[in-house]
């Protein structure tokens, strides 16, 4: 379940992505009043096996009943997993259209749910999910040559969000802000090969290079990011890189 | 109400209270109009005594300083009843979650209500909740805080924030029980809720 909000009096609003239906929404009757109905089964993160009936006219699902397949309890226990996991759900939320069918992304997310019910994923893991969704929506980010004149290597490189990648120093001589150590960096998540040792600078450049790639792409800014930036700059440092 | 019944002859009072009463939770166009017709069929005091209640209540209730309880003086009678343990401090998002809990006439404690709960999806962070007066009600003569927030995600998350903020302060921090509900069958409880019963069950 990607998200959800009170409906009414007694009601729910779900958001869902299947692996065969994609996102979809589901209004969740009762949801809130009685426990009997859907008792704790309508919970943020949770994998969960419904039944629906599709309204055709409005696009809004009828849940009729929910069974609980894993209520990720591992992920309830550790705020920064919670943290990471709702910007995870919202990322996925915020990308992919109602009725995108993409069984690869939901693969992607639930997988990442159920490593972080284990353990907390580190900035390496969150940078290369970010980008494998990207590339699974169609905006795979091309890191390896310059979108211009095609060269791998420059002092500077320039983010061309609307182009999916990067300019060199020659191409866009005046706006290069990105150094090499950060573009390097992003070629080695890209082909998931970790590096054995990265400054908490280039992490954070990096970081900030994929935000402005998404901020492309979505309507309006990611409050979970926001949320589990904050939190991880108070309660553990090593989390907000 | 239906379309058509906006054509009887409405005043712009009565449209303009209509409105107003719609936005109450659980008031639709019919109930709406149910409560005006009743108000204008009562006598002309009742009106005014409604009128000027909810204007008093506007007015003069507040949040407590101390606990967020609403109070018509600057601390509520629970924080100012000499009776009560000011040992204890029972943790909720909201007043209607400490109703609940007064309803039960099971707890005897103080209580500080947070006024809402740690969102991510939301970008509800810490700062906006009642958390910094709540710890610094933790001084001498507190020695354990019940967090009674709600077992979702949100609730979830809350408690563990406060139990971070607390625990270095040296004082017991409890989580309310989870699992089977009073009256509740097995068979109908879902696995989560099951685990969480097995996990914190008692020795009886």
């Amino acid at each position: 379940m990607l998200a959800r909000r009170d409906l009414g009096e007694s009601d729910r609003l779900v958001v869902l992505l299947g692996k065969q239906m994609g996102k979809f929404s589901a209004r969740a009757p009762g949801a809130r009043r009685s426990r009997r109905r859907f008792g704790g089964r309508l919970e943020l993160f949770s994998r969960i096996e419904v039944m629906a009936v599709l309204k055709g006219r409005t696009g809004l699902a009828h849940l009729d009943d929910a069974v609980l397949l894993d209520a990720h309890q591992g992920i309830r226990g550790d705020l920064i997993a919670t943290a990471q996991a709702a910007y995870l759900t919202e990322l996925v939320s915020c990308l992919l259209r109602e009725a995108d069918r993409s069984p690869e992304v939901f693969d992607l997310l639930a997988d990442a749910l159920q490593r972080l019910d284990r353990e907390r994923l580190g900035v390496w893991s969150l940078r290369r999910f970010e980008i494998e969704l990207l590339k699974l929506i169609g905006f795979a980010p091309a890191f390896d040559v310059c979108q211009e004149c095609g060269v791998r290597s420059s002092e500077r490189w320039s983010l061309q969000a609307g182009m999916g990648g990067l300019l060199c120093e020659a191409c866009a001589p005046r706006s290069g802000s990105v150094s090499a150590a950060a573009v390097n960096v992003l070629r080695r998540i890209q082909a998931d090969e970790p590096c054995e040792r990265v400054d908490d600078a280039t992490m954070a450049e990096v970081r900030g290079l994929l935000a402005a790639m998404v901020d492309g792409l979505v309507d309006r800014p990611l409050k979970a990011r926001d949320f589990l930036y904050r939190l991880a700059c108070e309660q553990d440092r090593s989390w907000a890189r | 109400m239906v379309d058509g019944d906006r054509d009887i002859g409405r005043s712009g009072i009565m449209e303009r209270l209509s409105r107003l009463l719609q936005q109450l939770p659980g008031v639709g166009p019919k109930t709406a109009s149910r409560l005006m017709l009743a108000i204008l069929s009562a006598p002309a005091e009742y009106g005014r005594a409604l009128s000027k209640t909810v204007a008093d209540l506007v007015d003069k209730v507040h949040p407590c300083e101390i606990c967020g309880m609403l109070s018509e003086r600057k601390r509520c009678t629970i924080c100012t009843d000499p009776r009560r343990d000011s040992s204890l401090i029972c943790v909720v998002e909201r007043v209607p979650d400490l109703l609940a809990i007064e309803a039960s006439h099971e707890y005897r404690g103080l209580y500080h209500v947070l006024h809402g709960v740690l969102n991510p999806l939301e970008g509800a962070g810490p700062e906006q909740l009642r958390i910094d007066t709540l710890v610094e009600r933790l001084g001498a003569g507190v020695r354990e805080v019940i967090l009674a927030t709600s077992s979702s995600v949100e609730g979830e998350a809350t408690a563990l924030y406060l139990k971070k903020r607390i625990a270095p302060l040296g004082i017991t921090v409890s989580r309310l029980a989870a699992g089977i509900p009073v009256g509740g069958e097995l068979e109908y409880t879902d696995s989560s809720t099951i685990g969480r019963a097995l996990a914190g069950r008692k020795e009886i």
